[in-house]
């Protein structure tokens, strides 16, 4: 049955075919169409077989791969289809199919009753189309179901609808890479057999579960954004990879604000990608930030998004903080960046998210509203919960700074630092501190 | 799918409630459980005596042990279940989402191993 190679090297079946050309082994084709489509259409066609496999994700991800492997062999025999996704889909939906009915005659023949009087259903996987509009949202939702823990939950994610890899995983979230692939293959046993439905929620249980999804979201994009450690290469991977997801989602789910805002925010963070570290490594304070550096496109990108979010008037915590963020990235200069609104922002957002931290944020853009001594007296009413956080005492010192307190401002900077973990804000905090114990006078 | 929801409440906190606050929780909970039985969905359910009637027994190195006491000593204790057939965890969680004992206590979904 195995084709007999011949001396120049090509099977005798692929000479009888009308693809002699495509056969003539256009080897480089056929790798970037099979890339092609792992890149466009995996997350999708996964998400059909896994419906397909009723939810068993290893069964779904085994059937793809073969059909892969398969593909570069048939295609350089055959030539590339013109479908390449679809045939690759027919031909994982194949073997799916071949090894839940082998599964199934075993359990069948296991039993002990007369196995002829046991319905032997045909998988049901039969009756059903191939691929569903919901699929690829039926993936992202029980990827992040709340019955898994959140470390499971974007990890999983990251795996089956991103395609990333269980070492890129464990890279990104400096972790033992047994961690990472421990927690994938639970998370995947629960849905199995906890019974963890591959649907969309219903209008009842849309609005939290969405949250839910777009907390896995933002939190990739955080990890990437300001990771306490990891190389950079990885990071910025991690946030474009966040922003991608994101956007996928707004497409499945056009109607709904808070996903767009979303967007928005990640969009107005990452254009400044370029100018948020200097040569040195040190964090860049956003008002000392090269603006010439920002990604022009990608703010014009995050503000038609944010538009398009806030029509549907239906605010949210997503939507405010891109409104703030596009504030920052819109102004021409720091000096012109509008406070005042600023402030009302941090207000609203105040009332879905009151966290010390969105508190905090709130009192330094007032301090940029109406000066240092506003934001002091709001900071010193946040001491107790914020002590433990640098950040807290960054802005402290920067306000001292301001307002020319240079020992309070020390001290302040000194706490901070004494906190601080990630390299690059170390960097920052030290030459601040240094200016000012050199005398530099305040701004 | 087969589900046991195992209902976990402070005994103490039981203990320390005046009569009326009993009476309302009981009724709370007999309230619930006809919701849950006319829905035909519940297969079990049961309340139990409080840790201080339990017994464990335990074969450590082959011979016999019974201890007074539950098997373990927590701050919150199994006070009962229900036994529910539902088609997926969504459902289950709606169900426990309803249960009285989610406030003050908890209630662990566990899937039943079907049987072969």
């Amino acid at each position: 049955m195995v084709p007999q190679r011949r001396v120049d090297g090509r099977d005798d079946d692929a000479c009888s075919g009308d693809h002699r050309h495509a056969a003539d082994g256009d080897d480089n084709a056929v790798s970037a169409a099979l890339v092609s489509v792992y890149t466009h259409e995996r997350a999708r066609l996964l998400a059909s077989l896994v419906r397909l496999a009723d939810r068993d994700m290893d069964a779904a991800e085994d059937a793809l791969a073969d059909a892969m492997t398969a593909a570069l062999q048939a295609w350089k025999t055959d030539g590339i289809p013109e479908a390449p996704g679809a045939w690759i889909l027919t031909s994982a939906r194949r073997r799916l199919l071949d090894r839940l009915r082998q599964l199934r005659r075993r359990r069948t023949d296991s039993m002990p009753e007369n196995p002829e009087t046991l319905p032997v259903a045909a998988p049901n996987a039969d009756a059903e189309p191939d691929t569903m509009p919901d699929d690829l949202l039926r993936l992202i939702f029980t990827c992040c179901h709340p019955a898994l823990a959140m470390p499971a939950r974007v990890a999983l994610t990251l795996r089956t609808v991103g395609g990333l890899t269980t070492p890129e995983i464990a890279r990104a979230f400096v972790e033992a890479e047994p961690t990472t692939a421990q927690r994938i293959v639970r998370a995947k046993q629960k849905i199995k057999i906890a019974g963890i439905p591959y649907v969309v929620p219903g209008n009842r249980d849309l609005p939290v579960r969405l949250d839910g999804v777009l907390e896995v979201l933002y939190l990739v994009f955080n990890e990437g954004y300001s990771a306490s450690s990891g190389d950079d290469f990885v990071r910025r991977a991690l946030c474009e990879q966040a922003i991608s997801l994101t956007a996928q989602t707004v497409r499945l789910l056009p109607f709904e604000p808070e996903p767009l805002g979303l967007l928005a925010l990640m969009e107005f963070h990452h254009a400044r990608r370029d100018g948020r570290v200097g040569a040195d490594g040190a964090i860049v304070p956003l008002e000392e930030q090269p603006r010439e550096r920002w990604d022009q496109q990608m703010i014009a990108a995050a503000h038609s998004h944010l538009v398009r979010a806030m029509v549907m008037d239906r605010s949210g915590p997503y939507q405010l903080q891109a409104a703030i963020a596009g504030l920052h990235a819109q102004a021409p200069t720091a000096a012109q960046t509008d406070w005042a609104q600023i402030v009302a922002l941090y207000q609203a957002l105040l009332n879905w998210r009151p966290t010390p931290i969105v508190e905090l944020n709130h009192a330094v853009a007032l301090s940029m509203a109406k000066g240092p001594d506003w934001g002091l007296a709001q900071l010193d009413a946040l001491s107790e919960t914020l002590s433990g956080y640098h950040l807290y005492h960054a802005a402290r010192a920067d306000l001292h700074r301001r307002l020319g307190q240079r020992d309070e401002a020390l001290s302040a900077y000194s706490a901070a630092l004494a906190l601080v973990v990630h390299s690059a804000e170390r960097q920052y905090l030290l030459r601040r501190r240094h200016e000012v114990s050199g005398g530099t006078p305040g701004v | 799918m087969q589900y046991m929801m195992l209902i976990y409440g402070s005994e103490a906190g039981y203990a320390a409630m005046t009569p009326e606050m009993h009476e309302q929780a009981m009724q709370a909970f007999i309230s619930y459980t006809q919701e849950l039985a006319a829905s035909g969905q519940m297969l079990a359910a049961a309340q139990l005596e409080p840790t201080g009637t339990s017994t464990t027994v335990r074969a450590p190195q082959g011979s016999v042990h019974t201890t007074d006491g539950p098997f373990a000593e927590t701050k919150e204790q199994l006070g009962g279940y229900y036994v529910i057939d539902v088609p997926t965890l969504d459902d289950a969680i709606a169900w426990a989402s309803k249960c009285p004992a989610i406030y003050g206590g908890a209630v662990e979904i566990r899937p039943l191993v079907p049987l072969q």
